[in-house]
């Protein structure tokens, strides 16, 4: 059914002057709609009126003129010239008295049609359309000069009359004095007032009207997306006035969505009713709606502790929407779930600040950025970086630099540390946290981790965490690292050693790896029978003797 | 016999039902969320305020206002505010007067501008159409109007329009012995 305003026929039959300064302010040029409406609609009252002044019983007169106005209003010509019964067309009630529903007559919609206005409401106690509440019936009434004519709303159940009562509540637009007859009705379980906020709280009564339907009219109480609505405030929420209809979500995500002037709810049998608006609705969008990326909200929408941002759990991932940035960032629950293990916004990683996007190397992958840290992901294989052994990695070129992928995620070590295994180092960093993490590679690595690294083997000397990383020495030949208690120094084709206490203080005073006695090319050996320890170079040695004197031998 | 509350004061003719009502004001219950209810929901007992009354379920925000029903046939105790229920047992000699009382926004607006209580009611100010639920025969005439800083609209209905010269007149002059007092 179309719109229900066709444009009225201008012979009007009334005639009537100009009641307004006495207070009548029915649309002065359509006084009496009925009168004026089309055959079948007069026919239907005229006969109504026959059987009514025929009738004993007002009960039986009620029935009949339910079924003729029934019958008329689907099939007025049938009706009237062929013989039989009535009672084919029980599904119309244009004679029942009432205004049809504006869903009826407005393509679905449930909202006044155009060239009509909210003019007054009137409400229903204990209406199971709206869970055992009031049920709010708005009228919309015709502005003037009225441009519809009284008939019959159609062929659906609800054949009711559509501009034929020239009767008005009042509550709604109380600045508009002139109206034409009541268009359609509006059916809500939301106040009038949050509705339209030019209608006032002064509340009418007529339960009679509880059970009215349609076809197009839900039973709010029966959707999970209407009763969120209305738990949000309704019309006066976030979200606005609906504007298209709760429609069913077909495909491999069955669901439901309704849509508002501001935002959707979503609704799944397996997440509940939902809504989306603003950035987070934008980037849900984006990501492919239900049937994309995310899948359907978890979640309402909901503000991080120190409210630097809204976000919503969906099925596959989360979006967060930055209140400083007026920008949303997606992950998806993999990446969320990296996260969340280093304490989500709250933790070592904070916020993201980026989408996941593509890394651009040979082995190629994904990363996505937060405040302090990373997240990577190559195949299956997914890796969370934070603090400063992130700091480190970046320094050192990221996955492109000579550290690689990670392997590994931040992990607890000795004392209090952390550490992270990439493809081709590792980095560790100790307390307090905002000393360098450090990272080795290559020959010093090897060394280091031989030893024992930072929890040495038994009858190892301990070098602790590296305080410098491992370092080009500037020859073209070798590296080295400083640790808390001792240096180690190779190069590829000695391979790499330690060198500590009072050998390394003699090593530095003497050049280290660029002076006398070049590269080391054994550890300190075990002592002696003799009390004498010894380390190697490759251009001499330096003994360290049994009374703790060290001299180059 | 003189029928007064809430400000509102009327002689009803020999013959004449009259109800001053006012439907108990709701209360406010918590959402089943347990939160702030959008539409706070009330469940109340039938209540009877003055001389008649009904149960009241709805939002605690909403004003309940006073609403008169004067009848010279028996009302009925199941009525809407606008006379449903009665208009149902309406016969063609019956007249209904509804005078439905308004928030004090509502006074002297372009709806309720004109000034104080309709005392002519003549039958080319009712239509068949001019009815909250079109019943055949009947007509109905609504007067929207501020009195004491009160707005109000009357309602009346004719059992059958064609008898309107017989019934108005004593609806007229029902009218006419209807007072209205400040807030």
């Amino acid at each position: 059914m179309t719109l229900a305003l066709r444009p009225r026929r201008t012979t009007a039959t009334d005639g009537a002057s100009d009641l307004s300064p006495v207070g009548v302010h029915r649309d002065p040029t359509n006084h009496d709609p009925i009168a004026a409406g089309g055959f079948a609609q007069r026919l239907v009252h005229r006969i109504s009126a026959a059987l009514n002044r025929s009738t004993p019983n007002r009960r039986s007169f009620l029935t009949r003129t339910a079924v003729v106005g029934s019958a008329l209003a689907v099939g007025p010509l049938d009706f009237i010239l062929k013989p039989g019964t009535a009672y084919g067309y029980l599904c119309g009630t244009c004679s029942d008295g009432w205004t049809a529903f504006c869903c009826t007559i407005n393509s679905g919609r449930n909202s006044c049609p155009a060239g009509s206005f909210v003019a007054g409401w009137w409400k229903a106690d204990n209406a199971a359309y709206c869970c055992g509440s009031a049920r709010y019936i708005i009228d919309c009434n015709a502005t003037c000069p009225t441009q519809c004519s009284c008939r019959c709303a159609g062929d659906s159940c609800d054949g009711r009359r559509t501009c034929c009562n020239q009767f008005r509540y009042g509550q709604c637009h109380t600045e508009i004095a002139c109206y034409g007859p009541v268009v359609c009705r509006v059916a809500t379980c939301v106040v009038p007032w949050q509705y339209d906020p030019t209608c006032t709280t002064t509340s009418r009564t007529d339960n009679r009207t509880v059970d009215h339907g349609a076809p197009c009219l839900g039973q709010d109480c029966d959707t999970p997306i209407q009763r969120k609505y209305l738990s949000l405030g309704g019309p006066s929420s976030y979200l606005g006035s609906q504007t298209s209809a709760e429609r069913a979500v077909r495909g491999s995500r069955p669901g439901r969505v309704a849509r508002y002037e501001r935002g959707s709810i979503y609704w799944s049998s397996a997440t509940g009713a939902h809504p989306l608006w603003g950035r987070l609705l934008t980037k849900f969008d984006a990501a492919g709606g239900i049937g994309g990326t995310l899948g359907y909200p978890k979640t309402d929408i909901l503000t991080t502790p120190d409210e630097r941002a809204k976000y919503t759990i969906f099925q596959y991932g989360r979006v967060y929407s930055m209140q400083e940035e007026a920008t949303a960032y997606l992950l998806t629950n993999a990446f969320a779930s990296k996260h969340q293990q280093a304490g989500g916004v709250r933790g070592a990683m904070g916020y993201p600040i980026s989408d996941a996007r593509p890394i651009n190397t040979a082995r190629g992958g994904t990363v996505q950025t937060f405040e302090r840290g990373r997240i990577y992901q190559v195949g299956s294989s997914i890796r969370q970086t934070h603090g400063s052994l992130y700091d480190c990695h970046q320094a050192n070129g990221g996955v492109g630099g000579v550290f690689g992928y990670p392997s590994s995620d931040v992990k607890s070590s000795y004392a209090g540390g952390r550490v992270q295994y990439f493809e081709r180092g590792i980095i560790w960093s100790f307390p307090p946290e905002d000393i360098p993490g450090q990272g080795l590679h290559g020959v010093t690595l090897f060394r280091f981790v031989y030893n024992g690294g930072v929890d040495p083997r038994p009858g190892y000397y301990g070098l602790g965490y590296p305080t410098q990383g491992t370092t080009p020495v500037g020859d073209g030949r070798g590296t080295y690292a400083v640790f808390q208690r001792g240096h180690i120094y190779g190069t590829d084709a000695l391979g790499a050693f330690q060198v500590h206490g009072g050998v390394l203080d003699l090593y530095l005073s003497l050049g280290g790896p660029t002076g006398d006695l070049g590269y080391p090319t054994s550890e300190l050996d075990p002592p002696s029978a003799s009390g004498i320890r010894s380390q190697q170079f490759e251009h001499g040695r330096i003994d360290r003797l049994a009374d703790g004197t060290i001299v180059r031998a | 016999m003189k029928l007064e509350s809430h400000g509102i004061q009327t002689n009803l003719p020999p013959g004449w039902e009259g109800r001053i009502t006012v439907r108990r004001k709701p209360e406010a219950v918590p959402g089943d969320d347990g939160g702030a209810a959008p539409s706070a929901r009330v469940f109340s007992p039938e209540h009877h305020v003055s001389a008649g009354g009904v149960t009241a379920i709805g939002d605690a925000t909403e004003q309940i206002l006073p609403v008169v029903h004067l009848g010279n046939f028996p009302l009925p105790g199941d009525r809407g505010d606008f006379g449903s229920g009665a208009v149902d047992v309406m016969t063609d000699l019956d007249v209904l007067l509804v005078l439905a009382e308004y928030g004090p926004e509502c006074a002297g607006t372009a709806l309720f501008s004109h000034q104080g209580i309709p005392t002519r009611l003549t039958p080319n100010m009712f239509s068949a159409s001019a009815l909250q639920r079109t019943l055949p025969g009947q007509a109905g005439c609504q007067v929207w109007f501020t009195a004491e800083d009160r707005a109000f609209c009357l309602y009346a209905v004719l059992g059958r329009q064609s008898n309107a010269r017989r019934v108005l007149p004593a609806a007229v002059e029902t009218l006419a012995d209807t007072r209205i007092q400040p807030r």
